[in-house]
């Protein structure tokens, strides 16, 4: 096991270092500075002057090798649109923004999830299938920016209900969250549904029933946990996935995290942002596939780690 | 299993509970002395010798007081300068200061506006708008480039001669001198908290400004949160106890917060509510605003056609400006520009572009001329002119160039459009990579030869428009000592780039819609695009 997790990790390190070359030099490779805007506005001297200083007048090679080297110290330079504040600051405050969002998302994707998919599974009515089968069609085809901007509209500005600003009291994580959770509920709930109909289908099912446990026992004790393999696999990228944040959901709702960040540290060529952004996330998504693995394990032991 | 769907339900029932309590806190208990502003952009920085963009500088704007500010036409108004005096030869400026103090309530002294240019002279590569000063003080340009500290500007020509007199030397005569003075990087600064060469101290509460309002709360992305300055010296007329810039990038998200009450002024929203009658009594804007959209030409580059003077005039003059404001529907907010400086920047008397356009609409559409032309320079249904035009992939671009396009045939010009991403346009535009290509220019202090200047053969990085006549009349501007004469000269400067020689065809100025809660009045603007909000009155 440990065995397992020091491979995993190590192999996660590797595949880092591929994903930090890989991100330096495509975002060199694009054409436009983060000063390029400013040229006309600045003197020649100015820019000359910017340029040495953010090292950005060096061949590229030895900006490589800098940029590694200082990595790996756990500095990642100055943010060069932000420039006097360190990536690593910018990062530790839109992070747990992001973080929060997502948490809450991901509880309201399992709990919602997992609730419609059981009572489709389950229920003697027929309609009940039907309308968790329609919302999680509308839910898996909707684009999440729309979805996002008819709440926004509807609940926040028609109705009033909702504020639609920042993420200030718990009421405003309502709209971000549901925007964010709407597509994984659709899944989660086509999971559920049809692994719980082929569970209830399995032997030890019926002799479940047979011994005469009651069927609370049954759904709760057999048949869902077997039932969740599936979601619990799904589950692992789509928490990594919350957690890297949402571009549209995080400027529509006005969210100060890391989604927009990113996106806008590209178009900005913040070459510090892209690199600290690009090898955070991807750390993140490294440390969360090991995690999921680990739990699939525990919770299937048909699953041995260390193949 | 059991263990975390437990969990869940009770983090969702939580999390219901605790929606429940936080309903009171909407929009209705808000005091009605403070004001939220939306803005579309981070706050990058507060630092005045720092900060470059217009989002910072209108926060700063609140915050601090130079010697001077616009007022509302583009004209010089005393801060806290209370008289000056200018030496003959326009080389020494001699400020007397007005009795304010800081918000801590130590006096604002002639020391602190010492201390607050050297500061920004020697702060380094980032001081953005620094070039102010190493284009003109005294001794401040071997500053910067030496990288030296403030220790070593004994022989800066900035000098505080007493507690209230101020001395600033300059290398050169320099017209427009006093304009550049509204800029932060000389704004006074306290020694005991505005470090060289540093900035982060800027980015927590509790240094002393001297304008309307002080720093409470500051975070980059999300909002900055300013309290009332008690010390400062109008602040019987400031009614504002907070003011609160939020971050909100998404237009859509800030109309939608307008709509819900939960901004009282959204500073970047859809285009499209200047013509829309639901925002008619809560439009905004800042008229005139200083910008002009246009048409940069290279005339150096490798298409030899446009260094042609009249095939250059030809596609000047078949542009029809009112087709590209039908098509960008922009209302009052946009007007059609005959020459390169926009409305808003003061002339000897009244508005520059005004009283240019009064002689002569420069780029003026003339169609049957524009033909003539371009057949003179040999081009013609058989021997079409071939062209192209480079623009970032933006709404409002792409509207441009389809109709530009479309002018453009009707004389049988062909244009192929080209669309980049943005930082790549800057920078191909930067280094002269297009035969024509979109611009547009906010003005960096409200003089002709802001705008003026950027065509100076020296001043591109890669001169597209290289003409020694314009470059000497530029030069022999800034020579005039006679405000009236040098203006005089600045005209026929601009008539030769736009009338003369069509370096750049003009298109039309405009000012960008902002939306204002109804019941609130007093915002002062300018040209410059400062919306001061001190003297605010919530109804």
């Amino acid at each position: 096991m440990v065995k397992y997790i020091g491979k995993r990790l190590l192999l996660g390190i590797f595949t880092l270092f591929i994903l930090a070359t890989i991100t330096f030099f495509m975002s060199k490779a694009m054409p436009g500075s983060p000063f390029a805007g400013d040229t006309q506005r600045m003197s020649q001297d100015q820019l000359d002057a910017l340029n040495e200083k953010y090292g950005l007048d060096r061949p590229i090679g030895e900006q490589y090798v800098t940029y590694m080297s200082n990595a790996i110290h756990g500095d990642f330079g100055e943010s060069l649109t932000r420039r006097g504040t360190p990536v690593n600051e910018i990062i530790a405050t839109s992070m747990p923004v992001t973080v929060k969002l997502g948490l809450t998302a991901v509880v309201i994707a399992l709990v919602v999830g997992i609730g419609l998919g059981t009572a489709a599974a389950l229920s003697k009515h027929k309609w009940v299938n039907n309308v968790v089968m329609f919302i999680s069609t509308i839910g898996v085809s909707l684009p999440s920016f729309l979805f996002a901007l008819l709440l926004l509209l509807f609940v926040g500005v028609y109705l009033r209900l909702l504020p639609t600003v920042g993420l200030d009291t718990p009421l405003h994580y309502i709209m971000p969250a549901f925007s964010l959770a709407l597509y994984p509920i659709s899944m989660i709930s086509r999971l559920t549904r049809s692994s719980l109909i082929e569970v209830m289908k399995q032997d030890y099912m019926v002799l479940a029933k047979s011994k005469g446990s009651s069927s609370k026992t049954i759904i709760f004790k057999h048949a869902l946990k077997n039932a969740m393999l599936p979601v619990i696999t799904y589950a692992g990228p789509m928490i990594a996935f919350m957690m890297t944040g949402s571009f549209i959901v995080e400027s529509l709702f006005s969210i100060p995290g890391i989604g927009r960040e990113f996106v806008s540290s590209i178009s900005t060529r913040d070459y510090s942002m892209i690199m600290a952004v690009t090898i955070f996330l991807g750390a993140l998504m490294i440390v969360l596939n090991i995690l999921s693995d680990i739990v699939n394990a525990f919770i299937d032991p048909r699953i041995k780690l260390g193949d | 299993m059991k263990k975390l769907c437990l969990f869940a339900v009770s983090a969702l029932m939580m999390a219901t509970a605790l929606t429940g309590c936080g309903s009171d806190s909407k929009d209705s208990s808000k005091p009605k002395t403070a004001m939220t502003v939306a803005i579309g952009g981070d706050v990058k920085d507060l630092d005045p010798a720092k900060a470059s963009d217009s989002i910072s500088n209108n926060v700063l704007v609140e915050m601090y007081e130079g010697l001077f500010e616009y007022d509302k036409n583009g004209n010089l108004k005393n801060q806290l300068c209370d008289s000056y005096t200018v030496s003959d030869d326009g080389l020494v400026y001699t400020f007397k200061l007005k009795d304010a103090k800081w918000s801590d309530g130590k006096a604002i002294t002639a020391g602190d506006f010492e201390y607050g240019i050297k500061r920004s002279a020697t702060y380094g590569a980032d001081a953005y708008y620094g070039h102010f000063i190493y284009d003109s003080v005294v001794g401040a340009y071997d500053l910067f480039k030496a990288n030296a500290s403030v220790a070593d500007a004994s022989n800066m020509g900035v000098k505080a001669l007493d507690d209230k007199t101020l001395e600033i030397r300059l290398t050169a005569r320099t017209p427009y001198f006093l304009n550049v003075l509204t800029s932060g990087v000389f704004y006074p600064a306290r020694e005991d908290y505005a470090k060289e060469k540093e900035s982060t101290w800027a980015n927590k509460k509790g240094y002393p400004t001297n304008g309307p309002f002080v720093l409470d709360y500051y975070s980059a992305k999300d909002k900055v949160v300013l309290k009332k300055n008690k010390n400062y010296r109008q602040a019987k007329k400031v009614n504002l106890k907070e003011l609160t810039f939020k971050v909100m990038s998404d237009q859509q998200a800030q109309l939608s917060a307008f709509k819900t009450g939960e901004v009282d002024l959204a500073t970047s929203v859809p285009s499209d509510v200047a013509t829309d009658d639901a925002y008619k009594n809560t439009l905004f804007t800042i008229d005139p605003f200083v910008i002009n959209y246009f048409v940069t030409v290279n005339a150096t580059g490798s298409n030899e056609a446009l260094h042609d003077v009249r095939v250059r005039k030809a596609l000047m003059k078949s542009v029809d400006r009112k087709s590209i404001l039908k098509v960008l529907n922009g209302g009052k907010l946009q007007y059609e520009l005959f020459g390169f400086i926009p409305k808003g920047i003061p002339d000897t008397k009244g508005d520059f572009r005004t009283n240019a356009d009064k002689e002569d609409k420069y780029a003026a559409e003339d169609l049957e001329e524009a033909k003539k032309l371009l057949k003179e320079a040999g081009y013609d249904t058989k021997n079409p002119l071939k062209l192209t035009y480079k623009y970032n992939a933006n709404q409002m671009h792409t509207d441009v160039a389809q109709v530009l396009k479309e002018n453009w045939k009707k004389i049988g010009v062909e244009v192929e459009l080209q669309t980049n991403e943005t930082q790549a346009f800057f920078d191909a535009r930067d280094n002269g990579d297009f035969e024509l290509a979109r611009h547009a220019m906010s003005a960096d202090y409200m003089d002709p030869t802001a705008y003026l200047d950027m065509y100076k053969s020296i001043a591109q990085k890669t001169a597209v428009v290289n003409d020694a006549d314009y470059d000497a009349l530029l030069a022999q501007a800034n020579e005039e000592a006679d405000p009236a004469k040098r203006m005089e000269i600045l005209h026929a400067a601009e008539k030769l780039l736009v009338a003369d020689q069509a370096y750049v065809i003009p298109l039309f100025g405009y000012s960008d819609p902002m939306l204002l809660q109804e019941g609130i009045s007093g915002i002062e603007s300018n040209p410059a695009g400062h919306y001061v909000l001190a003297f605010v009155k919530v109804k």
